[in-house]
């Protein structure tokens, strides 16, 4: 009996031995289990009892989803304060599912804060622009909370771009998000997201900061050279005559040098045609 | 000169065992709350296709489809596993012990460790044909959903190309024939994505781990029922242990941080004993964007299989002690 106990104690600490480097080891592997230990008290309230139980059973997954149903019931109703509880809980279960950061910051940005804005209950304009103003805030913090999380992956950064600069009319700020999602995409969506950050930041220099006039030209000058310079012009689409146009009005408005412009005024000819 | 005869030395044997495995393969499966739980999951697995309904939002619309009819599958194969594994092993050695059918077996040449691995095995080979069973239909349920989704964006984005061009007269056949190859292009493109949303290599590995976590799930109830006296008490501190092990992530940070005698013994306990079940559930990694590599499923599996090991001796420390 002595010895089976002996025994007994022997391998559960050889276990406790094991356990801790191996589940140290699984951890490394899966950053999202280890996120996934952040059901704490504040989650409960959130989510109530009966879906805590089922958080707890291991059923993260289905339980985000069956609150995201739950939010687009809110969504339904016009219940904004109800949806983005249900979506900061969404977004705490599954961390690092994109489309549920991207869905929720666009649903209280612009469809919250657009029902604030035309609140027929609240009949005085400034608190109208205000309540519409929190909730664009509301939104943007959202998925800044979402780039925390996932700061390496692209498709946040051009929400946040599109956000900035359709809703609260930042195009620098934009351009910024714009040319930070560039760095992290590698996907075939990097051709349009560089298009995309060289429109923002010239538009960013032309409207609001023209000390990044220089930058912006900088941007597509080493974007021609990488990327269209190779086609002929014969075989230019509207991308190439849009960008080359930009390109040289930029070179313009800057003055810069013929000898330095990737598209130099043709210069007359040197020989004087004979009179007829 | 020793007369006396010399007692047969009874080795330990495979074949035995497999005999009890099939032996209690016949017997579980003739539970008919095996049957309940195997028609609650498939129906809850083909009726996931439904609940992708209440998504919204354009951009995300098959992700999100796929998205839930994944979790809503998963999660049916994960509880019912865990039910089917914790209730059918739960009654093995009671059921023995009440037939009298133990004394049968035990007064043969067979090893009570022969005995309690063939009863582990019989338990396996049932969650076994279950996960695979389940596992089919809801592969079945993936295919057909991203089957309709592919054919439905295709011809919808080809559709909504081909009316616009229908509006405008004044298009050259050249630049027609370029806005429609584009179409086709994108509308190739987005079968191509939604094929990679469905991620069926991410789904057999989420099914692999789920797998391992019940045969954990069904070793753990095995062995408390070598020293428990009650069904209920083996059941019921299997689902403890169950949900404590999905805790025990928690648990190691509550350890970490636990200023009360009570509550730092509690997660000691969790912490160091109780195997952390939530590295089993492959569900996040799979919309995480970055599916976990064989290798590291398989490193899941090992941590899997040593902790099997360490239970199923524990089952055999306490079993070879106990009193029949």
């Amino acid at each position: 009996m002595r010895r089976t106990a002996l025994l007994i104690v022997l391998v559960l600490a050889l276990a406790a031995a094991v356990k801790a480097p191996f589940e140290a080891s699984l951890a490394a592997d899966r950053p999202a289990l280890a996120r996934s230990a952040g059901v704490n008290i504040k989650m409960r309230e959130q989510i109530g009892q009966g879906l805590s139980l089922a958080l707890l059973g291991g059923f993260r997954a289905l339980v985000a989803d069956l609150l995201w149903i739950a939010a687009h019931g809110a969504w339904e109703e016009r219940r904004w304060f109800t949806m983005r509880q249900d979506f900061e809980a969404v977004t705490m279960l599954q961390p690092q599912a994109m489309f549920f950061w991207d869905l929720a910051s666009w649903h209280l940005a612009w469809n919250a804060s657009h029902a604030a804005s035309t609140d027929p209950a609240e009949p005085r304009l400034a608190v109208r622009l205000r309540n519409q103003r929190l909730w664009i805030q509301a939104g943007r913090e959202l998925l800044e909370r979402g780039i925390a999380n996932n700061p390496d992956r692209f498709e946040l950064y051009e929400k946040l771009g599109w956000m900035l600069k359709q809703k609260i009319e930042d195009p620098c700020g934009a351009a910024d998000a714009a040319l930070a999602a560039v760095k992290r995409c590698q996907s075939w969506q990097r051709d349009y997201l560089q298009r995309l950050a060289g429109y923002w930041l010239e538009e960013c220099a032309r409207e609001k900061n023209p000390a990044r006039l220089r930058e912006a030209y900088d941007y597509w000058r080493d974007l021609w050279r990488r990327e269209y310079s190779q086609r002929p012009r014969e075989h230019w689409d509207t991308i190439d005559k849009n960008l080359s146009k930009r390109i040289q009005k930029l070179e313009a408005d800057l003055a810069v040098p013929e000898s330095e412009r990737l598209f130099p005024k043709p210069q007359p000819s040197a020989t004087i045609p004979a009179k007829s | 000169m020793n007369d006396t005869p010399q007692p047969d030395v009874v080795y330990f044997n495979l074949g035995r065992v497999w005999t009890i495995a099939l032996n209690t393969l016949v017997e579980v499966t003739r539970q008919k709350v095996f049957y309940f739980m195997i028609v609650f999951a498939l129906l809850m697995i083909a009726a996931a296709n439904f609940f992708s309904i209440f998504t919204f939002g354009e951009e995300a619309q098959h992700t999100l489809q796929l998205k839930f009819i994944k979790d809503t599958g998963l999660g049916a194969i994960g509880i019912f596993g865990a039910i089917i594994a914790i209730v059918a092993t739960a009654q093995l050695l009671p059921a023995e012990l009440e037939n009298h059918t133990i004394y049968t077996i035990l007064a043969k040449p067979v090893h009570r460790s022969e005995f309690l691995l063939g009863k582990f095995a019989g338990s396996a080979l049932l969650l076994v044909i279950s996960v695979m069973f389940m596992g089919a239909l809801f592969l079945s349920v993936v295919f057909l959903k991203e089957r309709h989704l592919a054919a439905t964006n295709h011809h919808q984005t080809i559709e909504l190309a081909e009316s616009a061009l229908a509006n405008q007269k004044d298009i050259p056949p050249a630049a027609k024939e370029q806005i429609l190859t584009q179409a086709r292009q994108k509308a190739d493109q987005l079968v191509a994505d939604i094929h990679k949303t469905a991620g069926y290599s991410g789904i057999v590995k989420a099914l692999v781990a789920t797998l391992v976590k019940l045969l954990l799930v069904a070793a753990i109830t095995l062995m408390l029922s070598t020293f428990a006296t009650s069904l209920v008490f083996t059941v019921v501190v299997s689902a403890m242990l169950y949900f404590a092990g999905h805790l025990e992530p928690v648990a190691q940070r509550f350890y970490a941080g636990s200023q009360t005698v009570a509550g730092k013994l509690m997660s000691a306990i969790i912490t160091w004993v109780v195997p952390n079940l939530a590295a089993f559930d492959l569900a996040d990694d799979l919309f995480a964007g970055t599916p976990l590599a064989w290798l590291k499923v398989l490193k899941i599996v090992s941590y899997g299989a040593f902790y099997l090991l360490v239970t199923l001796t524990l089952a055999h420390l306490f079993f070879r002690q106990r009193e029949i």
